[in-house]
């Protein structure tokens, strides 16, 4: 079975961090397959910088390679899934 | 008129620029650098960071379009050791730059939080004092929804501004005489806003910056032309702003021929500018040559600038004048520096001509001529050229002979002539006389500021011990406007014609 690492950058509790934060955490509750972690840059910018971030909220798929990324709150499921290819 | 609101400045220690800003930029405030493809903003930007580390200031460089690696390499290649300071903890890179590996896709609203944080981090593991983000247009190409970018920029220079650090934003314009910035410069807090141009004029390139508002402080306006020079960066010249200060003197000095200094009034004054003008042939290399020749002999350094001749051409005339420029040049009392005109543009020639009067550090200055420059740019650039090299020399009171090429070989007046006449302070002019089928030439110094000067107008002869000047021409006008007749032959005429009308 394949296994996807997600990496989500939100800042603080804005709306569009609280929205694409539900919606991910949900994502990765439902696919085992699915490993989630949420960065806060407020909090914790270096990884931010470590993985050149500009906007929030940016959805990672960082595993496997090669890279996508998904900017905004993530209003459409089906094509998060469907882009990320996850 | 200082008062205390007046808001207080940086000095950049960007060659000319703290000058024309009259300190440099508004300190703690953002200040907008707008320019054209190509007119050096991210080089000022990044300019601004290196002059700030080398006075012991650290500084965040922020880049939206070319890679930090990117910019690295080519300021390294202008000899600023960026990779050094990083390792030193005096710059930082915050690489914003369109990412290569990966795709991207836009899904829903967002903001620019993140890489507002990661400017704040940097900032302060520095301990930043200057910060340059390059360029903000370029964050349009990056995401698909305008609207969004520019709200979020305009977000963003407000975070950069609550730093209170001093800041640099560039931006992209289109027109060189057009809007200020292409997306709207209200976006980007515009409180302060600089220029750069790279104009094309007549084939020729010319950059200039114009400090085009600085809130609540003073700057010298308009443009004012700068170049770009290897190891040094930008180098702003400051002509608009240079003021009427030298002081003058009296003490006199030879020309290099005691015959000339006799129809000066005993020489030139040590700090004046004189134009030799004359047609092809006349002799005013010849004039140079002993005005830098006499001047060794009397106990000034000698510098030449020809822009006509070579080392080799130059050495063999004047050996056959009588006048060893080896001995003198080895001895270090004189230098000649040859050049090709066309080798650099006005800019370069003058910062180049600058450096080399610096280093050697001369009493007197030849160039010859300054004709070869005038054809090879525009009537500004070369108007602005004399005046800042001629403010220059006499600054540091150091004594100049121009030569000028007069295009007609019997006479009139050459452009060079009627752009800096009034700059100089002595003009000898040098003309062809045609006597008797026989081709002679005459010298007259038509004005000597301060001075009493001869008026006549004297042969002037040329034999293999230099230049002497003979008797005045008598009995003939029409001399300098290239009409030489004998006042005779012209009354014969007017005998001519008055017995032609009196017989109708």
């Amino acid at each position: 079975m394949d296994s996807y690492i997600l990496k989500l950058f939100i800042s603080g509790t804005s709306m569009r961090s609280r929205k694409a934060r539900e919606y991910a955490e949900k994502l990765a509750e439902k696919r085992d397959d699915i490993t989630l972690k949420v960065i806060d840059v407020l909090e914790n910018p270096d990884p931010a910088e470590d993985y050149k971030v500009m906007a929030t909220p940016t959805l990672i798929r960082t595993s496997p390679l090669p890279e996508r990324r998904i900017i905004g709150d993530l209003k459409n499921a089906d094509k998060v899934i469907e882009f990320l290819d996850i | 008129m200082e008062t205390s609101k007046t808001i207080k400045k940086l000095a950049t220690n960007i060659p000319g620029f703290d000058h024309i800003s009259m300190g440099g930029l508004p300190a703690g405030r953002t200040t907008l650098i707008s320019g054209s493809a190509g007119s050096a903003k991210t080089m000022f930007a990044a300019q601004f960071i290196i002059e700030g580390i080398q006075k012991g200031e650290h500084g965040v460089f922020v880049t939206f379009e070319e890679s930090a690696q990117d910019i690295r390499n080519n300021l390294e290649s202008l000899n600023w050791p960026v990779a050094k300071y990083e390792e030193e903890g005096k710059w930082i890179f915050v690489d914003a730059s369109p990412g290569t590996t990966h795709q991207q896709m836009e899904m829903g609203d967002y903001d620019f939080n993140a890489i507002q944080a990661r400017i704040k981090l940097a900032a302060k593991r520095i301990n930043a004092s200057r910060i340059s983000l390059d360029s903000m247009g370029a964050v349009f190409n990056q995401f698909d929804n305008p609207n969004i970018v520019r709200r979020e920029l305009f977000s963003l220079s407000r975070a950069v501004k609550s730093l209170g650090i001093t800041a640099i934003l560039t931006t992209e314009r289109q027109d060189e005489y057009g809007a200020v910035g292409r997306f709207g410069v209200e976006e980007f807090v515009a409180d302060n806003v600089i220029i750069l141009r790279n104009i094309l004029h007549q084939e020729k390139r010319r950059r200039t910056i114009e400090i085009l508002k600085y809130r609540g402080t003073n700057h010298h306006k308009g443009e004012h032309p700068f170049t770009i020079i290897h190891d040094k960066g930008i180098v702003v010249i400051p002509l608009s702003s240079l003021e009427l200060k030298q002081k003058s003197t009296d003490k006199r000095v030879t020309s290099g021929s005691k015959d000339l200094d006799n129809m000066c009034g005993g020489g030139f004054f040590r700090d004046s500018i004189i134009l030799a003008s004359g047609p092809t042939g006349t002799g005013k290399t010849l004039m140079a040559t002993e005005f830098l020749a006499g001047g060794v002999e009397a106990g000034d350094k000698s510098l030449v600038f020809a822009f006509e001749e070579s080392h080799e051409q130059l050495f063999r005339n004047a050996r056959g004048w009588g006048i060893d420029f080896d001995r003198m040049e080895q001895d270090g009392k004189l230098k000649v520096v040859c050049m090709y005109p066309e080798s650099a543009g006005l800019e370069d020639h003058l910062l180049n001509m600058k450096n080399v009067i610096e280093e050697f550090k001369p009493k007197r200055i030849a160039v010859d001529s300054l004709s070869a420059l005038e054809r090879v740019s525009s009537i500004k650039g070369f108007r602005e050229f004399v005046i800042a090299l001629t403010s220059f020399i006499k600054e540091k009171q150091i004594m100049g002979l121009f030569t000028a090429t007069a295009p007609a070989l019997m006479g009139g007046a050459s452009i060079t002539e009627a752009h800096i006449s009034t700059i100089t302070d002595s003009i000898i002019l040098l003309r062809y006389v045609e006597i008797n089928g026989e081709m002679r030439r005459g010298l007259t110094v038509l004005k000597m500021r301060g001075s009493k000067h001869e008026k006549n107008i004297r042969e002037f002869i040329i034999d293999n011990t230099g230049m002497h000047l003979g008797k005045p021409f008598s009995g003939m006008s029409g001399i300098i406007a290239g009409n030489a007749l004998h006042s005779d032959y012209k009354d014969s005429l007017n005998d001519i014609d008055e017995q032609m009308s009196s017989s109708l």
